[in-house]
């Protein structure tokens, strides 16, 4: 079966490596991946935890698809108490990593402490040490990676990494792995730089096999189908990313823009999926080169990029690494939107080379973007000066001053470390904390919750603060997948939002990308999850595990102090109506939805998980 | 009609169906590090390319096992290994030029494409074409119709 | 004096735009007081497979009734193949 039932502790403060066996009763509670991890969380760290203390434990792991063929099987995630919201993080991320740790025959590796020095992992099967990074602490993602990989002489290494951003304790540090794959959001890099952990270099040579191989190939056969015939996952994505958003949301009046004073950016179309396959004038390509597929993907959104030779951000520019020069991980929409839209930029390049400085030195572009895009704001109205930003002319619209603002944190150093708090810390320490588009001090992203309504009570009820990945009802109220809604409406967004949370949880657990969602329910996830291991695995189950996660997920931050009490949107979002658009003059429904919400998850008028609800889900 | 793997590299995104594919049949196993093809990414040049053995007629690797253990298989053209025969002593690997048969330290047995008895799981699993199993002596049909297009003449 | 909307395709649709109009995705169209969204669909020979997204002035129109929409002057009218993201 594709669990390997092992897990690898490793105390950093005593130096030890531990195998262990994986606590298979709360995989039939929990599954794997996001529930499991966050289950051990629960157990393991105390709610009130320090996120950056020793007493936090960081999990990665994976799910019991990851390192099989069904499609996009190559998920891991990374569980940890967040330095960012101080609420459970969970980060997940593609590429080749996940399906690694799985062949070297782990399901879970566990970082708990604090390493006197910094050290890197290196694990080749069984074979796990804790090994110096003297040479590369202090080194970027990319030259850490490019290190390892001639230390250990192989050419198969597969690295997960922070930058020296996540050294220098940017609350939104991400860990990289395969050079631009992230597990980007809530700084999760944050707390393995506060372990003195660089990075963790890992070879499999096991294998992962599954429980009932016949029923596994047609369940996953069926599956791949599905994706492949559906224009979403078969021919949207492949060709166009999920840039091809942009438009889509600006055109609807949905495009948060200038810290999200307004609803629609009028440079969208020129950092718009489109655009970047439009050949440029200097050497004729164009910024996309091609699609590519994190492991077992068949659908392939991955974007692959060069910036124009020449453009300022890179032309001359000898002393950056040679990736700038050429391919790497291009642009996904929220990054686009972020750094772009977000702060009025509408220069395709440099919003590019900011891109290749995330994957680089392991940063959020979200929360980076969001916070750069509060500053502006702030520097616009005179509440911060030259004086602030140590000279950086900060106004919307500059994409120099973004670039340099986007060097600065990646390195954490001066303007780029107080940056690098988050936009929540910034506003607050300048005065303005109604500045900061925040929830649970965690970055908006692309979608404005004034007009997608539904989105505007996912961000607030997050747990892991504001987020479009944890109930993506934009496939509804927008794309119209599975049926369409009404954006603008507020009514029956309650149970929209519930059923995309919870359905979402039970993705993020079985080791599979939730991007499938497009075209699977988890009517198709089911049949391969019970294929690969032992168990009965029906929808329904998969369905109430979702529903089990949230509430636990929402347990633990009420006894971390952000329950209930931070389901709340910035003033901004309840008081400035829309500017244009089909949604002019609205503001977010929250105060409607939220009750509504309360009362469906069967929480009490407060929104406290009351003892019923956790009786009936067993916890 | 003998029938032989074409590979088209620009289709490729590494996603590495074929080598789970590969190890799977091989092996039992989801496992790319016992897989047969393999996929090479080039990051700065933003390719992905799938490589594995040509079956060479006059095999290099065939010519060089001192035990015989490499033998054809007169349907399918494929060079195949006989593992009863092989005693593991890598001279296979050394001799062949392009480095697509290698040792398998668990089995103390060289592995090698063998284009799975003419029906192999690397272009069944292939999901986007870059791999197919075409009639061995047209392998340049696709690459020619494609050329053929930009000649065809102005209606 | 003629009445004009503006049309803009995305996505995989940019194949069917007017050759002089791919930067802007958009270019100009001429209605009457009787032109519908389905009438402009045919007549820019728009494939009703591929179509998925419209949008009038934002707002998305449903499948089921944009056909009989009639379109007013100073419109603007986006068409998408099925797209999604994140």
């Amino acid at each position: 079966m594709s669990w390997t039932k092992k897990v690898l502790r490793i105390n950093l403060t005593e130096g030890t490596c531990t195998p262990e066996p994986l606590n298979m009763e709360w995989t039939e509670q929990f599954l794997g991946q996001r529930g499991l991890a966050t289950k051990y969380l629960t157990e393991e760290v105390p709610p009130t935890t320090d996120p950056l203390s020793p007493e936090n434990t960081m999990y990665m792991i994976t799910g019991p698809l990851t390192g099989t063929m069904a499609s996009t099987a190559g998920r891991y995630s990374v569980v940890t108490k967040s330095p960012l919201t101080g609420a459970v993080a969970c980060s997940n991320s593609g590429g080749f990593f996940g399906n690694e740790m799985k062949c070297a025959g782990w399901d879970m590796i566990i970082l708990e402490g604090k390493s006197p020095t910094p050290v890197y992992i290196s694990i080749n099967d069984d074979k796990a040490e804790i090994l110096p990074a003297d040479e590369i602490w202090g080194k970027s993602v990319w030259e850490a990676d490019e290190w390892l990989h001639a230390k250990h002489q192989d050419p198969q290494l597969r690295c997960a990494v922070i930058g020296v951003s996540g050294e220098k304790g940017v609350r939104y540090a991400a860990i990289i792995n395969d050079l631009h794959r992230a597990a980007g959001r809530s700084g999760v890099g944050t707390v393995m730089g506060s372990k003195n952990v660089k990075a963790i270099a890992l070879r499999g040579s096991k294998g992962v096999t599954v429980n009932d191989p016949k029923a596994f190939f047609e369940a996953t056969t069926a599956a791949k189908k599905i994706l492949a015939e559906n224009a979403v996952t078969g021919e949207g994505l492949p060709a166009l990313g999920t840039q091809v958003l942009m438009n889509v949301i600006n055109e609807m009046g949905a495009q948060p823009t200038h810290n999200y004073k307004e609803v629609s950016f009028a440079g969208a179309s020129k950092i718009s999926g489109e655009a970047m396959l439009e050949p440029r004038e200097s050497d004729g390509k164009p910024n996309l080169t091609r699609n590519a597929g994190c492991f077992a993907c068949t659908i392939s959104c991955g974007r692959i990029s060069t910036i124009d030779p020449q453009h300022f951000s890179v032309q001359n520019r000898d002393d950056l690494h040679k990736s700038y020069h050429a391919n790497s991980g291009g642009l996904e929409y929220e990054a686009a939107w972020a750094l772009g839209s977000d702060t009025g930029i509408d220069d395709l390049d440099a919003l590019t080379y900011a891109q290749f400085v995330c994957n680089e030195q392991g940063l959020d572009p979200i929360s980076l973007g969001s916070t750069i895009a509060a500053a502006m704001e702030m520097f616009e109205e005179g509440i911060i000066t030259t004086e602030d930003t140590g000279g950086i002319e900060l106004n919307f619209g500059n994409a120099e001053a973004m670039i340099k603002c986007t060097e600065l944190v990646a390195i954490g150093e001066g303007f780029g470390l107080e940056l690098g708090q988050g936009s929540a810390r910034f506003c607050e320490k300048h005065g303005h904390p109604e500045l900061s588009m925040t929830v649970r001090g965690q970055e908006f992203p692309a979608y404005d919750p004034r007009s997608i309504q539904g989105m505007g009570l996912g961000y607030a009820t997050s747990n892991r603060g504001a987020c479009h990945l944890r109930g993506y009802t934009v496939a509804s109220e927008v794309l119209g997948i599975p049926i369409k809604t009404d954006p603008l409406e507020t009514e029956g967004k309650a149970g929209l939002q519930i059923a995309f949370q919870n359905a979402t949880a039970a993705f993020d657990s079985a080791g599979i990308c939730i991007f499938t969602s497009f075209a699977w329910s988890l009517e198709d996830v089911a049949p391969q999850l019970d294929a690969a291991i032992e168990g009965d695995w029906t929808p329904e189950r998969l369905g109430e595990i979702g529903e089990r996660i949230w509430n636990l997920e929402r347990l633990y931050n009420e006894a971390a102090g952000v329950g209930a009490s931070a389901d709340k949107l910035p003033p901004r979002m309840m008081s400035l109506p829309a500017n244009t658009g089909p949604a002019e003059g609205k503001v977010s429904g929250l105060d409607t939805m939220l009750p509504e919400y309360y009362a469906e998850r069967g929480w009490s008028p407060e929104g406290d998980v009351t003892a019923e609800t956790k009786a009936r889900l067993g916890l | 009609m003998q029938m032989s793997l074409v590979i088209d590299a620009n289709k490729c995104t590494g996603c590495l169906q074929c080598e789970m594919a590969c190890s799977y049949e091989g092996e039992g196993v989801f496992n790319p590090t016992k897989s047969r093809i393999k996929i090479f990414p080039f990051h700065e040049e933003g390719i992905f390319v799938p490589y594995t053995c040509t079956q060479c007629d006059e095999a290099w690797c065939m010519h060089a096992c001192p035990v015989e253990a490499i033998v054809l298989n007169k349907t399918t053209g494929a060079k195949e290994i006989v593992n009863d025969l092989c005693v593991g002593c890598k001279v296979c690997t050394i001799a062949c030029p392009f480095g697509t048969v290698n040792y398998n330290a668990d089995s103390g047995k060289v592995i090698k494409c063998d284009l799975c008895g003419g029906d192999p799981e690397c272009a069944k699993a292939c999901p986007t074409d870059a791999i197919t199993f075409q009639d061995a002596n047209w392998t340049g049909y696709d690459k020619m119709k494609g050329y053929a297009a930009n000649a065809m003449p102005a209606k | 004096m003629s009445k004009k909307i503006t049309v803009k395709l995305f996505a995989s649709l940019m194949v069917h735009l007017p050759v002089n109009s791919t930067k802007s995705h958009g270019f100009d169209y001429k209605i009457d007081e009787t032109t519908t969204v389905g009438f402009l669909i045919d007549d820019l020979k728009l494939p009703r497979d591929v179509i998925h997204i419209v949008l009038l002035n934002g707002v998305y129109l449903d499948a089921e009734t944009r056909d009989a929409k009639v379109l007013t002057e100073g419109d603007t009218l986006g068409f998408w193949p099925p797209v999604a993201g994140g």
